[in-house]
């Protein structure tokens, strides 16, 4: 592992544990009260669930392109980052819509587009685990759909009639809420990038460990 | 259906030794790619034509802008046949192919599948909107733009090995 990453990964945790605080701090929103401090740990994770599935897609087509096995090593790791992260913003997204709109769920373009990309990542994941030999080439062709859906589901709440908040609330947010929220995207932002580090050094890792056994068997 | 259809006929090439010798001829790939999606959707658009007609034959639902209908229908033929002729092609080599093909297929064609049907909704209202038409169209050519174009540029490295 890099030199960076133990202290980083001390850095991640600190400010994980400090969140809860910065965010008890920031004042409560005039209509939704207390739960609109949910949106402290589901917008980031909405941002990591996107920026994953861009990592997912540049990695893939450099791979598809290139036939460096590191990116596709990259593309996998990113790809079920893009399956967590997105689960997280897919279960805070409805605990807060409950309170805020009097429903778990609503099938507007934002929420359906953002579980079809979900979806898109999962299959990834299906296709790389029971697709067999070549499924790496094929799993790198899906993942470039999924990087097309991304600038979809960003603009989406610009161009629908929906309930869900548009992407111009965040610039007008005051610094006491605009605080936390930067606090929490870095903090996720960090964790995102050393999860990346890490699972792509296992992936190399095992890479290893299969050229050891083939050499061995030769 | 197109899928299947589709997959059922990849299939059939595999076996028979076909889909190699397509892809050994001296023709660049996204020829053959091309080839084979106005193949499907050719094949799909005799089902879609019967498919417009029952609906315009429901009472009260009339259908009244026959060019917008007829663009809607080929917009979204184009749309969902571009990515099923592009999966199914990849998926001829995989294992557990019949399994992951409605897998992969579904979350990808789902935006086609919406805006085809609120096109089609808003051409069957009493008050013929037109803006709203031609919103859900012009996100269906984006689609097909979209998917046309990134199976064109994947479908040679995909079907490579």
């Amino acid at each position: 592992m890099p030199k960076w990453f133990t202290p980083a990964a001390i850095v991640c945790g600190l400010m994980f544990a400090m969140s809860p605080f910065v965010i008890a701090n920031a004042p409560y929103e005039s209509t939704m009260g207390l739960v609109q401090k949910i949106f402290y740990y589901h917008m980031p994770s909405a941002w990591m669930f996107l920026i994953s599935a861009i990592v997912c897609g540049v990695q893939s087509a450099r791979y598809l392109f290139g036939g460096n096995p590191r990116h596709d090593r990259s593309a996998w790791a990113a790809a079920e980052l893009t399956v967590l992260f997105g689960l997280l913003a897919l279960i805070t997204g409805p605990l807060w819509a409950r309170k805020a709109w009097g429903v778990w769920w609503q099938w507007d373009v934002r929420l359906t587009s953002s579980l079809m990309g979900w979806m898109i990542s999962v299959a990834y994941l299906l296709l790389r685990k029971y697709g067999g030999p070549g499924s790496d080439k094929l799993a790198a062709g899906l993942a470039l759909f999924g990087m097309a859906n991304v600038p979809f589901i960003y603009i989406s709440v610009n161009y629908w009639r929906t309930i869900h908040p548009q992407t111009t609330v965040v610039p007008t947010l005051p610094f006491s809420m605009g605080f936390p929220l930067s606090f929490t995207v870095s903090t996720f932002l960090l964790c995102f990038i050393l999860l990346l580090k890490m699972r792509i050094r296992l992936e190399e890792q095992r890479a290893r460990i299969d050229a050891l056994y083939l050499s061995m068997d030769e | 259906l197109p899928a299947r259809s589709r997959w059922a006929g990849l299939r059939a090439e595999r076996q028979a030794e076909t889909l190699r010798a397509l892809l050994l001829a001296p023709a660049p790939r996204p020829a053959i790619y091309v080839g084979k999606l106005l193949g499907i959707v050719a094949l799909l658009s005799r089902p879609s034509r019967a498919g417009a007609a029952r609906s315009a034959a429901v009472p009260g639902a009339a259908l009244r802008a026959p060019v917008l209908a007829g663009g809607g229908l080929v917009l979204g033929t184009v749309g969902f046949a571009a990515v099923g002729t592009l999966f199914a092609a990849m998926l001829v080599r995989a294992r557990s192919r019949d399994v992951l093909l409605p897998v992969l297929l579904y979350p990808i064609t789902v935006p086609v599948i919406i805006a085809g049907v609120r096109a089609t909704a808003a051409l069957l209202e009493p008050e013929l909107e037109v803006a709203i038409v031609r919103f859900w169209m012009a996100l269906l050519l984006t689609f097909d733009v979209v998917f046309v174009t990134l199976a064109l540029w994947t479908f040679e490295p995909l079907m490579t090995d």
